[in-house]
This record gives C-alpha cells, sequence and structure tokens, in this order.
C-alpha cells in the first residue's frame, strides 16, 4: 500500500501537471519503453553473443569490464561513439548516413506491436500481424542502399544478396505465419498470445497449460521451425550472414562504415535479433504466458502469465539463435536460394494443407 | 552443385525432397550436438593468461642466463665463442683479466667478461651460442615474459645475465657439466 501511496504522489505531483499543459506527453511512454527495450536486449545481447561464442569455442570471453565481463559493450559502445566518422569521398552522401537509420528502424517499428507482457503492448493494432511482416522487410531496404551508396563494390555485391536474400526468405516466413493465422484466427498478437495462455477455452489440463501453445500442434511446430529457420536469414545471421560475410566480401554492406553508423549497425543487427526472437515466442510458445501455472498463488504468482516468460523464451531462442550461427558454416549464395525455393517453401506450402486439416477436424 | 547427402538419394522426387528436409535436419543436429558438448566443457581449453599459466615445456629456449659458480662468480671465460657463432649478431662480449684464488690457495688470473650484452630483439632464440660454449655456462631459461616498452630496453648486460633467483633443477643439472667442463680459465 505504501508504494501505492508513493506512485499516486508521484504521478498527482509531477505527471498529471504535466499532463495537462502537454497532452501529447503520454506518447512519449510507450516510445521510452520501447527504447529502453531495444538498449537494453541490445547492450546485453552483444555481452552474450561474445559468452555464448567463447562457451562454444571453449575460450573465456570478455571477463575484466564488470561483473563477467558484463559492461564490455558499454565500452565497445563508447569505442564506437569516439572513432572517427569517415565518408568516401564518392559515396552519396545522403543516402549513406541514412542507411544506418533504415536498418534500425523496423525494430523500434515491429516493438509497437509486441506483447511483451499481460496488457504491456505500445498498440494492439488488429492488423498486428500483417504490420509486423510490413515493416520487418523495412530494413534490407537500409542494407540495399546502404550497399549502392557506399560506392565500393564489396558494399555493392552485399547489398544485391541482401535482396536475393529478402525475396527468398520472406516467402517461407510469411507462410509460416500464415498457419498461425489460421489457428488463431486473428492478426492480433495479442489475441494470439491470449489464445496460447490457458484461458477458460483452455484444451490443455490446467497444470499444464504450456500444451496451448501453438508449437504443440503439428503445423505450428513445422511452422516455427520455418520460422526461425526464416528469421536467421531475415536478420542476416549465420549460417545466412551473406549480406555481410566477412572472408568474401570485407565486410559486405558496412565496409565503408565507420564509427557510430557502423555502431548503428550492429546494435540494428541486434535489435532485429531480440525481435525475430520475439515475435517466434509470440506466436508460436505463448508470449508472455507461463508454462506452469497460468494465475498462480502467493509465491507462484510470479511464475505466473507475465513479463518475466516473454523474457525466458526469449533468452531460449535468442540462444538457440547463437548456438546455430557459431555451429553451421556460412552458406552460399546458390545453397542459400537452393534451402529457401527447394526446401522451406515446398514445406510450408505441405504445412499449410496440414494447417488447414488440423483447423478443420481438431477446431482453431 | 547438387545437394549431396549421406544416404542415398531416390528416384522418386518426392522422396527424394524428404531426405534432402531430413538430411539438412540431422546434420544441423549432429553440428549443434558437437558445439553444445563443447559449450558445457569444464573446464575451458584457454586459460586467463596473464592471471593463470600452461606449463610450459622444458625445452621452451627464451631468455638468456650466465650460470655461476656456488660462490656467485660468472663462470663464463669469455672467450667470445658464442658472440662469433651467433647467426644474428646480438651477443657482444668483452673480456677482462681477474686474479681469483683457487682452493689450493694459489692466486691465479683468469679470463673473466667485462662486458656482455644480448640483444634479445634480434635473437631467434636457436640456441647455437649455448651449444657453442665450451664452459656450458650460457644457456637459454624458460623465462619467455620480458615486455619492454622501448626496444633498446630489451638489450640485456651481464647483471641482466646472471639473475638473481636461484637455479632451477634443470639449471643446477646444467651447472654440473658446466663445472666438468675443460679449460676454466686456465689459458690465465
Ligand atoms: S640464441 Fe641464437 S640468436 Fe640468440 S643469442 Fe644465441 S646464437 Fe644468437
Ligand atoms: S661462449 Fe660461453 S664462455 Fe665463451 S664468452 Fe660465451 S658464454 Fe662466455
Amino acid at each position: 500500500m505504501a508504494e501505492r501511496g508513493w506512485l499516486e504522489n508521484w504521478v498527482n505531483g509531477i505527471v498529471q501537471p504535466l499532463y495537462e499543459v502537454a497532452p501529447w506527453i503520454v506518447h512519449l511512454v510507450p516510445i521510452l519503453w520501447i527504447l529502453i527495450l531495444i538498449v537494453g536486449s541490445v547492450l546485453i545481447l552483444i555481452w552474450a553473443e561474445r559468452k555464448v561464442s567463447a562457451d562454444i569455442q571453449s575460450r573465456v570471453g570478455p571477463l575484466h569490464h564488470g561483473p563477467y565481463g558484463l559492461f564490455q559493450s558499454i565500452w565497445d559502445a563508447l569505442k564506437l561513439l569516439t572513432k572517427e566518422d569517415t565518408i568516401p569521398k564518392q559515396a552519396d552522401r545522403l543516402v549513406f548516413c541514412v542507411a544506418p537509420y533504415i536498418v534500425f528502424l523496423p525494430a523500434i517499428l515491429a516493438y509497437v506491436v509486441i506483447p511483451v507482457g499481460n496488457g504491456l503492448i505500445a498498440a494492439d493494432l488488429n492488423v498486428g500481424l500483417w504490420y509486423l511482416v510490413a515493416v520487418g522487410s523495412i530494413a534490407v531496404l537500409g542494407i540495399i542502399v546502404a550497399g549502392w551508396a557506399s560506392n565500393n563494390k564489396w558494399s555493392l555485391l552485399g547489398g544485391m544478396r541482401a535482396a536475393a536474400q529478402l525475396i527468398t526468405y520472406e516467402i517461407p516466413m510469411f507462410l509460416s505465419v500464415v498457419v498461425i493465422i489460421m489457428m488463431a484466427g486473428t492478426l492480433s498478437l495479442d489475441q494470439i498470445v491470449r489464445s496460447q495462455s490457458g484461458g477458460s477455452w483452455s484444451l490443455a489440463p490446467p497444470d499444464a497449460p504450456f500444451l496451448n501453445w501453438n508449437c504443440f500442434t503439428l503445423p505450428g511446430m513445422i511452422a516455427a521451425v520455418l520460422y526461425l529457420v526464416a528469421a536467421l536469414a531475415e536478420v542476416n545471421r549465420q549460417p545466412f550472414d551473406l549480406p555481410e560475410s566477412e572472408s568474401e566480401l570485407v565486410s559486405g554492406f558496412n565496409t565503408e562504415y565507420s564509427g557510430m553508423r557502423f555502431g548503428i549497425f550492429f546494435v540494428a543487427e541486434f535489435s532485429n535479433t531480440a525481435l525475430v526472437s520475439g515475435i517466434a515466442a509470440t506466436l508460436f510458445f505463448g508470449g508472455w504466458s507461463s508454462p506452469i501455472v497460468s494465475e498462480g498463488e502467493g509465491f507462484w504468482r510470479i511464475f505466473g502469465d507475465g513479463v518475466l516468460w516473454y523474457f525466458v523464451k526469449i533468452t531460449i531462442l535468442i540462444y538457440c539463435m547463437m548456438w546455430v550461427k557459431w555451429t553451421l558454416p556460412r552458406v552460399r549464395i546458390d545453397q542459400m536460394l537452393q534451402i529457401a525455393w527447394k526446401g522451406l517453401i515446398p514445406l510450408a506450402l505441405i504445412n499449410i494443407a496440414i494447417a488447414v486439416a488440423h483447423v478443420a477436424w481438431v477446431g482453431a | 552443385m547438387a545437394h549431396v547427402p549421406p544416404t542415398r538419394v531416390s528416384d522418386n522426387p518426392i522422396i527424394a525432397f524428404f531426405q534432402y528436409v531430413w538430411s539438412a535436419a540431422y546434420t544441423t543436429a549432429k553440428g549443434l550436438r558437437v558445439t553444445g558438448y563443447n559449450a558445457m566443457r569444464r573446464p575451458r581449453v584457454t586459460v586467463c593468461y596473464p592471471l593463470e599459466q600452461l606449463d610450459i615445456s622444458p625445452r621452451t629456449r627464451a631468455r638468456h642466463r650466465l650460470l655461476t659458480d656456488e660462490q656467485g662468480e660468472p663462470l663464463c671465460i669469455a672467450c667470445g665463442q658464442c658472440q662469433r657463432t651467433c647467426p644474428d649478431h646480438c651477443v657482444v662480449v668483452t673480456r677482462k683479466k681477474v686474479t681469483v684464488t683457487t682452493p689450493e690457495g694459489e692466486e691465479k688470473q683468469v679470463n673473466r667478461p667485462d662486458t656482455f650484452t644480448i640483444d634479445l630483439a634480434r635473437c631467434m632464440y636457436c640456441n647455437l651460442c649455448a651449444e657453442a660454449c665450451p664452459v656450458n655456462c650460457l644457456h637459454l631459461t624458460r623465462e619467455f615474459s620480458y615486455i619492454e616498452g622501448d626496444v633498446r630496453a630489451l638489450t640485456i648486460d651481464l647483471d641482466g645475465l646472471l639473475r638473481p633467483e636461484p637455479l632451477s633443477e634443470y639449471e643446477l643439472r646444467q651447472r654440473e657439466t658446466a663445472q666438468l667442463a675443460p679449460g676454466d680459465g686456465e689459458e690465465g
């Protein structure tokens, strides 16, 4: 109670007058929330990437900045900020400068519709899933444009590869998402999560609410795998990091970038990673819904539905993505296309047929 | 560029497709198992070098050392063999005469190094100088870490060569052979 009184005082004393002067201030709250989410996840992910790669290669990883090297990413950011920011002479200056932000943009835009917790959603659009797919393809535009504007053949090749990759992997990605739309019968991400959490229409026994998740149906399971493979390609992570393959294209589309502009590309990669695993968690693994107790009493309340489970799920998914990244070598460009056109897309089409049967017999 | 799965591919395109999918899933899982096993592995292969250190081989050749006798006198007779042998010309020895008292009580003049410098920056640790030494008093220790801010500081002199640390077991054995060696300052 004491806390509530303190919070009320705070709201009445500061926020209320502010709100009267500038009513648009309420719109800052979700923006702030999204920014905190992105910056926090990126800082942790850069550190995690190093630790996971170190683990897998039996190394130790960052150690000296903070406990377990946790502050390493802050030092990285400071280093990038203080570095000289060069623009090549022949580059298209305006486009060159804007490109990193275009890559970063969809991460911010997409978080608008991701339900992080029960009711913790910046805007519950009724076409949320469509919106996600639509903004998700903006990032690649930025990569193509960065490759073009750099006036460098490596960058251009990287950009071209990104274009090929986008065209190819958007299809299986969307085809696997279609399955979820069919099963949930809605495009709103909040509704999709609710249909998976142990609600009143739950088919699952009350002590195992996780059986309600989409990934525990046959089409949902296949769709989850397809989505995760396509998502790896979508965020240009290994084994699909062809746009920036270091060993062939120097650094691909970001060869000419330095300083904080390069840093933004870096941040974009990691926030997009967090984003696609967030989407995967939302669509297939029940979002913020809890796998053990949906309501919970007393102590168990903290393990009930809520923000905790969202972060647990994306942590596991991101770990898996990193695990894959440090396991598989980069595919060739022809293999990349082959995997999508000859593997994922036929599978996704078969999966839609399975989903039709599932919806018809088991019910949505 | 056809994909070659480990199993035989069927002629039926539909069965071949599923074989293809299966081999992709199977090989990926196999790879993940290997890396997953490595991620669990403790202790890790890498050690945090300056904090902890692996044992280095006893035959490591690094910084030089001149052996001394029990009284702390250098055994070197300043013959200059090491200087002559060194392929990198990084050893410079100058000679002086000193008078020593033998255990029998008679005084005797012997050659001892006046200055003795080795430029570690140019040395390639080939051990030729140590092999050339007729009294076996020069040898290469295992001490490999001597970082300097200035390359000139890597030229070590007599003080740097006569290390104060006690002799290791290997160095003690080395000294036994050194005292057995012929011609210890006898040319007077
Ligand atoms: S180890 Fe080889 S290079 Fe080094 S001082 Fe001796 S002879 Fe010269
Ligand atoms: S060869 Fe041996 S005895 Fe001769 S100068 Fe060199 S270290 Fe001294």
